[in-house]
């Protein structure tokens, strides 16, 4: 049993303009144990299938299951969200939103858990000031908390490190990866393309509505990507004869050359090194995650 | 029905009035601050017309006393919408219906509380109330109903139409009870008016608190207990088919 399957979702709202499709016939399968990277760019419909997920939207067709079950109150001890606009009444603390939130889901010794989470997203210090008055950080890293209060075998993380310090946000991506080791799967949708490629087993891109590549990282990437570039930094300036049989680019004593494996560039030095060059400096620009999402929604 | 879900809600709530003063200077200050002004209308009253005085004392009494109830109950939920709260509330799995009761909850137990503080104000001003007394919890009775019903009507409305509908909250009341002619007879509408009237959920209870003030026999309880019921009978649907709506919308991930 999946801890997500989705099946043939599709979802349109309607405007004045007439109806206009949010999700069109999405199908994937999120594995137990997996984090999950959901990507695309504004608008693509990542929020609707969240949305839908939790039980906040039907779909117009097809089917949405967690662990099995309909998303709703049957899986709430089992699911838990952080929204990047998560919001509490301003006027409460912390301290309170947790309690809160530890009494809904029937959290046995709720002062000790809290403790617990304070203490691993740093607000132990915050606990008592309002939370109107945090800062975006702090605000999210209180949705953390919240978040991670029942333990849950499944996580929605939307967004779930933005506006954070990048030192907080580290620490986040470190207590992901625990909790995901500890059996937590996750699904995460963000902005920063390399905290997917750091964090993600699988992922799926979702453009206007349709999943557009599903897989791992590096097979997303390489079915796109099928070279990387290399700059050379020589000694001296190579001959134009060496750099057309190797179909270099050269300006000065730097070369670069487009390459299409590994083995490739083997070959580039050793020939560099049989010509009577000396390497200074040597770079590769392997393709991101972020050069894929741009040539998608290029294309 | 999870018991749980309901009692933290509740406290949750609490949590949240004990910090925002506002809200307990909008529930106790404005309506025993407008009965004491009537109380004194009706000492002033005596002079030259002390069943007026009177009428407008015991209305005011009910009108407030509903107004805090029905008020109350979708205010608490504004606060879950206006914070954005509720969503997790709702991914915690707190139902529509665990929901609503806590809120209803409180707001009664509120309205009950401001509500005799103002029945012993307008007792002391000579408002015939403790001695009929059964009367005056029947009518209390059924106009928290007409309350409550009135409540989840707003409550559908708003979780289907949006936070922009947030103003039906302390708004709507004031409708229902001008065509539930307040202070005099119904019969004094124009005809189509005084249809209308005729199925505002209030006309019967304002009344029974008229008669009630003068100490006429109070004749239309009975009435005012099937218009109040039917109000609640209707509601109920509506509030989930509101939410069931909402969901389709898209409206309920907008709002939360």
């Amino acid at each position: 049993m999946h801890p997500i399957s989705v099946r043939d979702i599709s979802k349109s709202f309607m405007t004045k303009k007439g109806p206009i499709p949010a999700l069109k016939k999405v199908s994937f399968v999120v594995k137990e144990g997996e984090i999950f990277g959901l990507l695309g760019p504004n608008g693509a419909g990542k929020t609707t299938l969240i949305n839908i997920m939790l039980n906040l939207l039907t779909p117009d067709d097809g089917r949405v299951r967690i662990f099995g079950q309909k998303p709703g109150p049957g899986v709430a001890s089992i699911i838990n969200v952080v929204s990047g606009g998560s919001q509490f009444h301003w006027a409460l603390t912390p301290n309170q939103i947790l309690k809160y939130y530890a009494e809904l889901y029937d959290i046995k010794d709720p002062d000790k858990r809290i403790a617990e989470l304070a203490s691993l997203l740093e607000i132990s210090d915050l606990m008592e000031n309002k939370f109107g008055w945090l800062s975006t950080g702090e605000k999210l890293r209180v949705s953390f908390a919240k978040a991670l209060l029942n333990k849950p075998k499944l996580l929605l993380l939307d967004e779930p490190t933005l506006g954070m310090d990048p030192d907080v946000a580290r620490k986040v991506r470190r207590e992901m990866r625990r909790l995901n080791e500890e059996g937590t799967t996750i699904l995460l949708t963000s902005h920063y393309m390399h905290e997917v490629e750091q964090l993600c087993d699988r992922i799926a891109f979702l453009y206007q509505g349709e999943i557009v590549d599903i897989g791992e990282v590096k097979d997303v990437k390489l079915k796109h990507f099928t070279t990387y570039d290399i700059v050379l930094t020589l000694n001296k300036r190579p001959s134009r004869a060496f750099a057309e049989m190797h179909g270099l680019r050269v300006k000065e004593d730097v070369v670069r050359a487009t390459l299409d494996s590994e083995e490739a560039l083997s070959r580039l030095i050793a020939a560099v090194h049989t010509a009577g060059y000396k390497i200074r400096d040597i770079g590769m620009k392997k393709p991101t995650l972020e050069d894929y999402f741009i040539k998608v929604i290029k294309k | 029905m999870n018991w749980n879900h309901v009692v933290a809600v509740i406290r949750n709530d609490l949590r949240v009035l004990a910090c925002v003063k506002w809200r307990w200077i909008e529930v106790t200050f404005f309506p025993i601050s407008t009965l004491l002004l009537w109380g004194l209308f009706t000492l002033q009253s005596k002079a030259y017309a002390i069943e007026a005085g009177l009428i407008v004392l015991v209305v005011n009494l009910i009108w407030s006393f509903s107004h805090i109830a029905q008020q109350e109950t979708n205010l608490l939920m504004m606060e879950d919408l206006w914070t954005l709260n509720i969503r997790h509330v709702l991914v915690a799995g707190v139902t529509e219906f665990e929901y609503i009761i806590a809120k209803l909850t409180l707001s009664t137990t509120t309205a009950l509380i401001i509500g005799s503080i103002m029945a012993v104000i307008a007792d002391a001003f000579g408002a015939p109330l403790s001695e009929n007394l059964g009367s005056v919890l029947a009518l209390g009775g059924i106009a928290l109903l007409a309350a409550t019903g009135i409540a989840l009507l707003v409550a559908s409305l708003v979780v289907m139409l949006g936070k922009d509908y947030g103003f039906l909250s302390w708004s709507s009341l004031h409708f229902f009870i001008f065509f539930s002619a307040p202070f005099f007879s119904h019969d004094l509408f124009p005809i189509v008016i005084k249809q209308v009237s005729e199925i505002m959920p209030f006309t019967y209870v304002f009344e029974a608190a008229r008669a009630l003030a003068v100490g006429a026999p109070v004749t239309t309880l009975g009435h005012a207990f099937l218009v109040s019921v039917a109000y609640v009978i209707i509601a109920w649907p509506c509030y989930f088919l509101g939410f069931k709506r909402s969901r389709k919308t898209g409206m309920l991930g907008r709002i939360s």
